[in-house]
């Protein structure tokens, strides 16, 4: 029978929020384990240099204590991140690339191993220290290859990627709990700033890799990589000791970003939208070129290619990130006949372009013509991510911060949990959505951090005794 | 009694919905949005009911019928709206399909499309009642209640949320044909089982109700299963497919 639209309409934000899903179960999972009610002794953290939060404080103290952490912690990666700018602009590959390395390798042996450990103590689990040691350097030796430098099946790459967004996360739950709270919607502002302002460092980094046609320096999750070339990223910060490193990148259309500058339409007289076409078809069938070039020639011709610069490296682990959501369309599938494959047709109503232009980038250039009239835009949902035939890429700090929340939240009850993790994709949903229709490079973390949040404490106050109540009687409805 | 006996727990109350998405939702991507997005609605339609009666917590055992009627009457509206929701969603991907050359939704897209919702409902409700309180059970006891002196109150806790999820998954199939064909008893029959099937379950706090509870909470949802599984064969009929209905079934007809 032949396959309906439910088969292929989804796919690529399925290909996101699974791993997304994953990575907060595994935390949610350490959680439970290992420190369900959140009474570690928080390690002295980059964070709280400012102020150690005690459970006997009172509650001003507390806040105060925790907004300073936060705002202490976004001015030192605010400072990283232009650090990072700075040296991707200069072209420091190599030192970036040595860095990135040892914050990944520290990542994975040194907090990996704190938790392996914990596991073994809790479980009672026979092994001895040299197996420990092999086993551990080995682990952390592939993921680093695996991450930056090799190709490997795409799967161990990812899995790696979910591994280090877990363990760092699984880190910053040891925060405590104001400071954590008041930290991530620090975090998410930041996000916003960074990203959206033109001088935002976030924005920076990604106008010059759009310039250099560079792939972004840090550590990105890609759903569906199709190239080896984009297989290097560029990773991540790390490290440091006392802290974790928060590899985000962000996701950025690079498409839309070159005809972003065509020049201005006022050569048709139709629509903006479609004037602003033709420019954009010169610069996309540029930028098409480029991209297949770049991706069939693959890495080895261009030292440069996914390895600049670590963008993402904060001696304190936070480094700049990129947050927000890019899709880079694959040209690969459309190599055929299609010679212009990747033309955004926007010429029509503004109400749903980007999924307009998306779908046709899919597949033919006989459904151009059909660009509905009758489209309703606001039909949010996640569907209007359909028409990508690209990969969606998320950083990995995203994650991280997506994790910290369902973490602290596990910390409480599995309610919350759910209600968290609930918000969190539908806050997913809800950028992917703005991102096809703003083609434009979007912080990933605000919506779904505030969606978290505001449901974490709903969850906690109002909805958790209402559901206890009826449950521990039997009461269903 | 162990993480046995809590993993047993657990797949008694979800044991049907894990086989049910790995079957028959997990391959459609888009089915896995539905159930993500119809888990976000019945959590939201969660949070209202409890924002009215978070003041009047805890309260004596007939405040519990209140709760109840207001709780179900809100869900029953919230799955108007999620029909109505539905409906956009389906002209906006008939468009996209037409655009992809594929066939537009048919009948049997939409009856898959209302099964991932139903159990989209089903598995946040399965979530929030029974698995939050099954986490306790990983552990080294078991627990008894006052009123259910004979089984722990784990396992009568999983066979409820069992029975519920299975009474959710099917109340939205039979409401969106209902929806579709404008049938006013069908309509009626959702609502009507749902609080009925929750007004069953008060009898849980009588002492031994639980006996006498449980079962016929289970003979609703066997009452609902065997209506959705009607439903599906008369959709699915030949005969059926020459009625008029098909047409009312293409113009969308909502409430």
């Amino acid at each position: 029978m032949e396959k309906g639209i439910l088969d292929v309409v989804g796919g690529e934000i399925v290909g996101i929020v699974t791993p997304v899903s994953i990575c907060m179960f595994l935390v949610v999972t350490l959680v439970h384990i290992l420190d369900p009610r959140g009474e570690d002794a928080p390690v002295s953290n980059i964070a709280m240099m400012v102020y150690n939060e005690q459970a006997s404080d009172s509650f001003s103290e507390k806040l105060g204590g925790a907004l300073l952490n936060a705002i202490v912690f976004v001015v030192i990666v605010t400072l990283v991140t232009f650090m990072l700018v700075a040296l991707f602009y200069y072209r420091c590959t190599r030192c970036l690339r040595v860095y990135m390395g040892i914050s990944a390798f520290t990542v994975l042996a040194w907090m990996g191993g704190i938790v392996a450990v914990q596991i073994i103590k809790l479980y009672s689990i026979p092994i001895d220290v040299i197996t420990f040691l092999i086993c551990t350097i080995n682990f952390a030796s592939v993921g680093v290859a695996a991450v930056f430098f090799c190709r490997m099946p795409i799967m161990v790459t990812q899995g790696y990627l979910i591994v280090i967004g877990m363990l760092v996360a699984f880190w910053f739950t040891k925060l405590p709990e104001w400071t954590t709270w008041v930290l991530l919607l620090a975090m998410a502002a930041y996000d916003v700033v960074a990203v959206l302002t033109p001088r935002g460092p976030l924005n920076l980094l990604v106008e010059l890799a759009i310039e250099r046609d560079e792939d972004i320096p840090a550590l990105i999750y890609e759903a569906r990589p199709t190239v080896s070339g984009r297989m290097q990223m560029p990773p991540s910060p790390a490290q440091m000791g006392s802290d974790a490193e928060r590899p985000r990148v962000r996701r950025w259309n690079r498409r839309a970003s070159r005809s972003s500058n065509p020049s201005p339409d006022t050569e048709l007289g139709e629509s903006p939208m479609s004037s602003g076409n033709a420019s954009q078809r010169d610069s996309t069938l540029t930028a098409a070129v480029d991209d297949s070039q770049n991706l069939i020639t693959g890495p080895p011709t261009e030292p440069e290619v996914g390895i600049i610069g670590s963008r993402l490296i904060s001696s304190t682990g936070e480094g700049g990130a990129l947050h927000a959501v890019s899709i880079i369309l694959h040209e690969n599938s459309h190599m055929d006949d299609d010679t212009v494959p990747l033309v955004q047709q926007q010429t029509n109503s503004p109400s749903s372009p980007a999924t307009l232009g998306r779908s046709e980038a899919e597949f033919d250039h006989r459904s151009r013509p059909m660009n509905g009239a009758t489209q309703h835009s606001e039909d949010g949902d996640e569907e209007t991510g359909i028409g990508l035939s690209g990969a969606i890429k998320l950083g990995l700090g995203d994650f991280v911060f997506y994790s910290v929340l369902v973490g602290r939240a596990a910390m409480y009850d599995l309610m919350t949990v759910y209600a968290c993790y609930l918000a969190i994709v539908a806050g997913l949903g809800a950028t992917l959505i703005l991102l096809a229709v703003w083609q434009r490079a979007l912080p990933a973390l605000p919506i779904s951090i505030s969606l978290g949040v505001i449901f974490y404490f709903l969850a906690r106050l109002v909805m958790d005794p209402f559901v206890l109540d009826m449950s521990t009687n039997l009461v269903f409805f | 009694m162990g993480v046995v006996v809590g993993l047993g727990y657990f797949l008694i109350a979800l044991g049907p919905a894990l086989t049910i998405f790995f079957s028959s939702i997990a391959p459609k991507p888009f089915l896995t949005l539905t159930v993500l997005a119809s888990a976000l609605i019945y959590l939201v339609s969660l949070v209202a009911a409890a924002i009215i009666w978070r003041a009047f917590l805890p309260g004596p055992s007939w405040v519990f019928l209140l709760m109840l009627a207001t709780a179900v009457f809100i869900q029953e509206v919230t799955r108007i709206f999620y029909w109505r929701f539905f409906l956009k969603t389906e002209k906006y991907l008939n468009v996209l399909a037409v655009k992809l050359s594929k066939p537009q939704l048919n009948f049997v897209d939409r009856l898959e499309v209302s099964f991932a919702s139903g159990v989209g409902h089903g598995v946040a409700h399965a979530i929030f009642f029974g698995l939050s309180v099954i986490a306790p059970a990983f552990g080294p006891a078991t627990y008894y209640t006052e009123s259910c002196k004979e089984m722990p109150f784990f396992l009568v806790s999983a066979l409820l949320t069992l029975a519920f999820f299975l009474l959710h998954t099917f109340s939205m199939v039979i409401a969106f044909n209902a929806y579709t064909h404008g049938v006013g008893s069908q309509k009626l029959f959702v609502p009507v089982m749902h609080l009925g099937a929750s007004f069953l379950t008060l009898i849980n706090l009588l002492p031994n109700g639980c006996i006498v509870g449980v079962p016929l909470v289970f003979l609703c949802t066997l009452v609902t299963m065997v209506y959705g599984d009607r439903i599906v064969w008369e959709n699915t009929d030949p005969n059926f497919l020459n009625h008029s209905s098909l047409q009312s079934m293409h113009s969308g007809s909502s409430l």
